[in-house]
């Protein structure tokens, strides 16, 4: 009793407190808008919350939305409580501590009750500290940049429909709902008698159905590390091509760090694109973490970016320095939230090649279709069996497992 | 005080049915109720999400309808269908009877031919059923948007007839396994309830309420091993139904102590994946060294 009690004296509205509660999560990453805002609210008005954790338990049953969210909420409510205390204790007091904090100059006084201020200043140099942290690069990135070289017209229109090809293959997808179709496919016993239902049941027209094409989403995960150097110049091309194609595309590239490369290739001529994304990507050419660059990516992205009907392609030589552990967790955690991982390794097109990096025998197991390339060729090869193989379904072109078969 | 009684008295339903809880599951179910909003379990498989909604329609005596969601599931079934085929004999049926065509027109569209879907049976019931919609990470996103229409409007418009609205809002429970994320639409229309595996002595007092009859230290064995077990890393991790299985299998053979001979031959009640149950097997010794170690510090 006496804690809510406290409160109450402290903060004469609670319903302000929620609010300012709400915001925090917000800025913490909830989603937690003024419908939770109600919500908590209405939940409030019918709990008995005679004890603190009951309210917290309230709160906890209505404010989070997701597991992550669930799990970090007690520790983010018991840091607002805490805050708010220092605040008020400071209020009480009278001495301001934000004047010391030359943060409070960009602060809005007119957004906020008095009392939230020291929170509110807390919040923005805590969120300012963060955005610092971001914005930093770790040591060990090879900050070389490199110029790409343009291509040649002819070799670009090649390359691309290649891969027009390819992505139409692996993005069309047939589904279990029906389509109302013209006069092929299967007959629809249901929409025909509905339709000559009022022609007093006899059956003047005759309707059809199939089977729905549904269009995949693809991610492009793009080893740039050293040791793709010399495959760079096709590799570019390559990832060109899949953007270029369609708005369902999302391309990220790595070695050391994970970049998000979308926006910057969308809608440029290549030449450009080629040239910003030199400029933008300090680590290319650095070393290779592809395992923790899967991880940042099923971290950072996973959730938003992938699902059932996302196909991962993967360009990578396999070549990884960090803990294979991790490389072979991260495969499993994509291949779990993906519709298929497709691996491309440029090394493959070699007859000697055996998968024995120890990164690629990791990934080996979660990969669903494992192909070389090296050159024009051996895409057109991949785009082949595409063509036939539609289901999840082990498929490996390299050469030598071809000729074995 | 009134209110607390009420938040006692549920978790006394729930625990009178059977159902082993938490303060969390229980705030949860009780705001849900209170407020009226769908209740959007999510957690691993086998945890107990489903028996929730179970419960909570014998704890309110109410009728429990379920909609068990799959890939490429449509309107047509999920709210209502016209039985076409039985409207067309009627028809021809029909043809020679005097009746006005006003008539065999309301015969036609009659509950008679009515199929009605979960959904069209959850918003006519007399009373608020518990409505579970099973599984919803397995039917496609449209069907996903189509349910939030259902979750804010409960009415349905059957051209037909007109449109029907609920007369009892019923009680929502929707499971997730987690298979793919969720709209964000769609948890926010919802209370989000996080069902993890059960520690130690949860497990050990859902064992002990649903197998009566079994022998104290083996229970306590089975939980333990089962907490160590999860804590491997495994395709597919066990849960509580399989402990249950466990338990109910142990205790029919009339054993009344684990070691690592039964455990190896029934390993297969536990753990339903080959890879699983070969790690399993290679790791035994040492999982059961853990076991003793855990139950003599306790």
């Amino acid at each position: 009793m006496s804690d809510t009690q406290n409160l109450i004296t402290r903060q004469t509205e609670l319903s302000a407190n929620i609010v300012a509660l709400c915001r925090f999560l917000r800025q913490k990453g909830f989603i937690a808008g003024a419908r939770e805002e109600v919500d908590a609210l209405q939940a409030l008005s019918v709990v008995p919350f005679e004890t603190r954790h009951q309210m917290m338990l309230a709160l906890k049953a209505v404010l989070p939305k997701s597991r992550i969210e669930v799990e970090t909420f007690e520790g983010l409510y018991q840091e607002y409580w805490d805050n708010l205390k220092k605040a008020v204790d400071s209020k009480m007091t009278e001495k301001p501590e934000e004047s010391s904090d030359d943060k409070s100059k960009d602060s809005d006084p007119r957004k906020k009750p008095p009392s939230l201020n020291h929170l509110k200043n807390w919040l923005q140099g805590k969120t300012a500290v963060e955005e610092e942290e971001v914005a930093s690069y770790s040591d060990f990135e090879v900050l070389t940049r490199r110029n790409f070289s343009t291509f040649s017209e002819e070799e670009m229109h090649h390359v691309m429909r290649i891969i027009r090809l390819v992505a139409k293959t692996l993005m069309n997808r047939q589904t279990r709902r029906y389509e109302a179709a013209r006069s092929r496919g299967q007959f629809d016993v249901r929409r025909t008698v509905r339709n000559n239902m009022r022609k007093g049941g006899e059956m003047f027209e005759l309707a059809w159905r199939r089977r729905k094409i549904q269009r995949l989403k693809m991610v492009l995960l793009c080893d740039v590390s050293k040791s793709m150097d010399l495959y760079s110049r096709f590799l570019i091309q390559f990832i060109y091509g899949f953007q270029a194609l369609s708005n369902q595309v999302d391309t990220f590239v790595f070695s050391t760090l994970l970049h998000r490369v979308t926006d910057k290739l969308r809608g440029r001529k290549i030449g450009p694109a080629l040239e910003r994304l030199a400029e933008d990507i300090p680590d290319w050419s650095g070393g290779t973490r592809i395992g923790a660059s899967l991880v940042r990516f099923m971290d950072d992205f996973g959730n938003q970016k992938l699902d059932r009907r996302t196909i991962v392609i993967i360009l990578s030589d396999g070549w990884d320095t960090g803990d294979i552990e991790v490389l072979a967790d991260a495969m499993r955690r994509i291949r779990q939230k993906s519709a298929r991982i497709i691996w491309l390794n440029p090394l493959a097109g070699s007859a000697e090649f055996e998968p024995k990096v120890r990164g690629m025998q990791a990934a080996l197991p979660y990969i669903d279709v494992f192909a070389p390339c090296h050159n024009i060729e051996s895409l057109q090869r991949l785009a082949g069996h595409l063509v036939t193989a539609r289901k999840r379904k082990r498929i490996d072109l390299r050469e030598n497992m071809i000729e074995s078969r | 005080m009134k209110k607390n009684a009420e938040l006692e008295r549920i978790r006394k339903l729930l625990e009178t049915e059977g159902y082993i809880t938490d303060s969390s599951i229980v705030m949860s179910v009780f705001l849900s109720m209170q407020l009226k909003k769908p209740l959007l379990i999510e957690g691993p498989a086998g945890v107990g999400k489903t028996e929730i909604a179970k419960v909570m329609a014998s704890a309110l005596e109410t009728d429990l309808i379920r909609l068990q969601c799959y890939e490429g599931l449509d309107a047509n079934h999920a709210i209502y269908e016209w039985n076409y085929q039985r409207q067309l004999l009627y028809l021809k049926m029909a043809e020679q009877s005097d009746a006005s065509i006003a008539q065999k027109s309301a015969d036609l569209f009659s509950d008679e031919f009515l199929l009605k879907r979960p959904v069209l049976q959850a918003v006519t019931q007399s009373k608020s059923p518990v409505f579970l919609i099973d599984e919803v990470d397995r039917a496609d996103e449209e069907f996903e948007s189509f349910l939030l229409e259902i979750l804010s409007d409960w009415q349905v418009t059957i051209p037909e007839i007109g449109t029907i609205e609920a007369t009892h809002v019923p009680y929502v429970v929707v499971t997730s396994n987690r298979v793919r994320e969720l709209s964000e639409a769609l948890r926010r229309r919802c209370m989000y309830l996080w069902i993890d595996y059960p520690d130690f002595d949860k497990e050990l007092a859902i064992v002990k309420s649903k197998v009566p009859d079994i022998d104290k230290k083996l229970a306590d064995q089975i939980c333990r091993f089962m907490q160590e077990v999860r804590q491997q890393r495994l395709e597919k991790v066990p849960g509580i139904a399989e402990t249950l299985d466990w338990a109910f299998a142990l205790a029919s053979l009339h054993v009344d102590h684990l070691d690592k001979d039964i455990i190896e031959q029934t390993l297969g009640v536990v753990l339903k994946d080959w890879q699983d149950i070969r790690q399993t097997q290679l790791s035994l010794s040492e999982l059961w060294d853990k076991v003793g170690v855990s139950s003599k510090i306790n």
